[in-house]
């Protein structure tokens, strides 16, 4: 209790943030590669030149450049080249139309809205310090030796070839099996003519790690990736990984998962390593839509328990991490992704979908103990075909609400049963937060899929799931973050920074072959809706943080769970 | 349930206030006697304001301060986005002219507002009203809502790592109680925002006959 009044008090504490009011204000000149182009542009041919006031009216056809020096330049009719006006402000009318690049310095454009401008547009505020000699004019050599090169950096940075010799990433979230996994190794990008190419390297590292190669704690994740096409086109790719994955990460972030696990000690997920390789072709450009098919070879295995550091709860135990079903399998995917939210972060309006379907063909060499009474196919191959889907809809009430809903469906398809790191459960505070996640339950566990006692970490052994979930945001009007310059979500207006959720959920998972009437269905059988684990929920969204409470209504005995979410539910 | 009171504690400090330079101010006009079609002005201010925003810029981070304009029409039932628009502004520290330089990129039209020599003078230039075709193209009821991410950018991803790693304040001085504050206020808004801030305003309600 000590601790946690600590804690508090110390987060309490302000801050004097130093407050430095500055003032000047001085111009800086024109650049001198913008100075060098105006020059040679002024003294080159040109269609239409004045060194005053020019006006192109509405019927008139210039057939090329325009250029203007001090202006003002009027432009209603059509110019077919570039212009350019120096130290001069343009005024483009709503029937003018400029087929080529227009180029502004040392004045203002007014219309450029509502004209056709075909070409693009830049404007420097700066004027241009020249001289006069005959009909040419000349910069003049005083200015200070300025360049664009930072802004040439900026408009570039990854648009051109780049590498970097030793690139350092977080290669996963903070968890029990690994701690942080960090990713170190060069990266090469190569812009062509056709498209481009990209080569990554990288040694996985971990935090929990003996970094004895021997025992896989040292892994790597190599990449490469041939893009025919610049905006949209094809892009082909391979990759070489040992890598720890998690066996599904649907339900939260991975931020929620790496936090829960650093702070509280308590992990969400449960890993296995993924040892092999695989080639894919993926469709990209589309605004909203992706495409991808892949197809590899991999041997996955189980992963043995850390310990990592955790802030609190040292002296807790971790949940054991499930053993997995051993093997080498060859697996081929095809991944569709339907995007039309206005925010990935913040969404207030369209579709999320997400479509996967996974065929994997392998040997088992060690089968993972499991509730499920499972045999080895005759064949000594295990065939499966497994899907999920995940379909979301936000829908704004108005400017202060929303109504938003989602359903996930995933599971077996076809084939032999699905090894123990392909199958699904549904509980916890990412899909059933009314439910503690993988918690000792008597009987029958709809949401795990586990009916008997002692597997260690109670892993996922369901066949298929079924989840609904709805939840209506509303304003509270309630200035929440104000004026404290380090929350990273700020609402003005009518809107305050306070939400308030009110949320239901309702999901169950099951086992497909012979039915039992409890955890077990047919294949083309949904289990009774009364079966579902339902639970409804309220809680407060503080400018991106939530905090929540959520009661079990199928199972009432269960208490009223509370939680944290650092993103939106869904 | 201790977690949860600690976790919650360290959010609510590490929110707590601070003396901040000038709250940031946003505010989208809303079309005035049927001049639907002019679209509409945006004008901000403050943006520049948090106090670790100008010490990253400072220290040579450039800032990418990206707007996007959402104009939504009220149906029966639901909202719908219309249209939006989006446009960013980046501030550039260049340390051998001593100068924060300021480009304003819209599509293809590019606005180079050259040096300035403080950060106040280099937010002026496009704090002012800013127009945006942005307008209803049928009739009903709208409003516009104004999305604002101030990030700090870095040129490369490596760079990122070690600013993170590093920290945005330097070495630490003074109070460590301080220090520690300043850093969860740090950790919170890499968290929660991937180390930007993020700003909306609504405008109000006009119909569109």
């Amino acid at each position: 209790m000590r601790r946690t009044f600590l804690a508090l008090l110390l987060a309490a504490v302000p801050v004097a943030a130093g407050a430095q009011r500055d003032t000047a204000s001085r111009r800086q000149s024109l650049p001198r590669d913008v100075r060098r182009e105006i020059v040679a542009r002024w003294n080159g041919p040109a269609a239409a030149r004045a060194s005053d006031r020019l006006e192109i009216d509405e019927s008139r056809d210039v057939p090329g450049d325009v250029v203007v020096l001090n202006g003002p330049l009027i432009i209603a009719g059509h110019i077919r080249g570039d212009v350019l006006a120096v130290n001069a402000d343009v005024l483009i009318r709503r029937t003018a139309r400029i087929d080529g690049n227009v180029l502004v310095v040392g004045g203002e454009i007014e219309g450029r809205n509502t004209a056709q401008i075909n070409g693009s547009m830049r404007i420097y505020r700066q004027s241009l310090a020249y001289r006069e000699d005959g009909d040419h004019i000349v910069a003049l050599d005083d200015e200070p030796e300025e360049n664009e090169n930072w802004l040439r950096r900026l408009e570039h940075h990854h648009e051109g070839n780049w590498s970097e010799a030793l690139r350092i990433v977080q290669a996963g979230p903070y968890n029990r099996v690994e701690g942080l996994p960090i990713q170190l190794g060069p990266v090469l990008y190569r812009r062509t003519s056709w498209g481009s190419v990209r080569f990554d390297a990288a040694a996985v590292l971990r935090t929990g790690s003996s970094f004895n190669s021997d025992r896989g704690d040292v892994g790597h994740d190599l990449r490469t990736e041939v893009r025919l096409g610049h905006d949209r086109g094809i892009g082909i790719g391979a990759e070489a990984f040992n890598v720890i994955d998690p066996v599904q990460n649907w339900d939260l972030s991975d931020l929620e998962v790496a936090l829960a696990a650093f702070l509280a000690r308590r992990d969400y997920r449960d890993y296995y390593s993924r040892h092999g390789g695989r080639g894919y072709l993926t469709l990209y450009g589309a605004r909203d839509i992706s495409l991808t098919g892949s197809f590899g070879e991999e041997r996955w295995a189980s992963r043995e328990l850390r310990n990592p550091f955790t802030l609190f709860n040292a002296d807790r135990s971790w949940r054991p991490n499930p053993a997995v079903d051993e093997g080498l399998f060859h697996v081929g995917g095809l991944a569709l992704n339907f995007d039309t939210r206005t925010d990935p972060d913040d969404p207030w309006s369209g579709w999320f979908v997400t479509a996967d379907v996974e065929h994997g063909r392998g040997t088992i060499t060690s089968m993972a103990p499991s509730a499920v009474s499972r045999v080895t196919p005759r064949s000594g191959i295990t065939d499966y075909t497994r899907g999920f889907f995940d379909v979301r809809r936000y829908n704004r009430l108005g400017p202060d609400a929303q109504l938003n809903v989602r359903a996930v469906l995933g599971g077996w398809l076809s084939g032999d049963q699905l090894p123990l790191e392909r199958r699904y459960s549904v509980d916890g505070p990412g899909s059933l937060p009314g439910f503690d996640f993988h918690s000792a339950r008597s009987g029958a566990d709809v949401g795990s899929c586990d009916n008997v006692a002692g597997i260690p970490g109670r892993p996922a052994q369901c066949d298929r799931i079924a989840l609904a979930q709805i939840e209506y945001r509303g304003d509270l009007r309630l200035n929440f973050t104000g004026t404290w310059e380090d929350w990273p979500r700020h609402y003005h207006s009518a809107h305050g920074d306070v939400v308030w959720v009110l949320f239901a959920d309702a999901g169950r998972g099951w086992r497909t072959g012979t039915p039992d009437g409890t955890l077990t269905y047919g294949n083309g059988t949904l289990p009774p809706l009364s079966t579902f684990r339902s639970d409804i929920g309220l809680g407060l969204d503080l400018g991106g943080i939530g905090i929540y409470a959520a009661k079990s209504v199928s199972t009432p005995a269960e208490p009223v769970n509370f939680f944290v979410r650092l993103r939106h539910r869904f | 349930m201790r977690f949860f009171l600690v976790l919650f504690g360290l959010l609510w400090g590490a929110a707590s206030p601070l003396v901040a330079q000038g709250d940031p101010k946003l505010d989208v006009a809303v079309p005035q006697n049927g001049a639907v079609q002019e679209g509409t002005s945006v004008t901000v201010a403050n943006l520049l304001a948090n106090s670790k925003t100008r010490e990253l810029l400072r220290n040579g981070f450039t800032t990418g301060i990206h707007f996007r304009l959402e104009l939504w029409r009220e149906g029966r039932y639901v909202n719908e986005l219309s249209d939006r628009s989006d446009w960013d502004v980046f501030v550039v520290y260049d340390p051998t002219a001593k100068l924060y330089n300021v480009v304003r990129r819209m599509g293809n039209v590019h606005e180079n507002f050259g040096g300035f020599e403080t950060i106040t003078s280099a937010e002026a230039q496009f704090d002012g009203p800013f127009r945006v075709p942005l307008h209803p193209r049928r009739s009903g009821r709208y409003y516009y809502n104004l999305v604002v991410d101030v990030l700090s950018l870095s040129e490369s991803d490596l760079d990122a790592s070690l600013q993170w790693l590093r920290g945005s304040s330097g070495p630490v001085k003074g109070n460590p109680i301080t220090a520690l504050r300043s850093g969860l206020g740090t950790f919170l808004s890499r968290v929660l925002g991937g180390g930007k801030q993020e700003f909306q305003h609504q405008s109000g309600r006009f119909v569109v006959p």
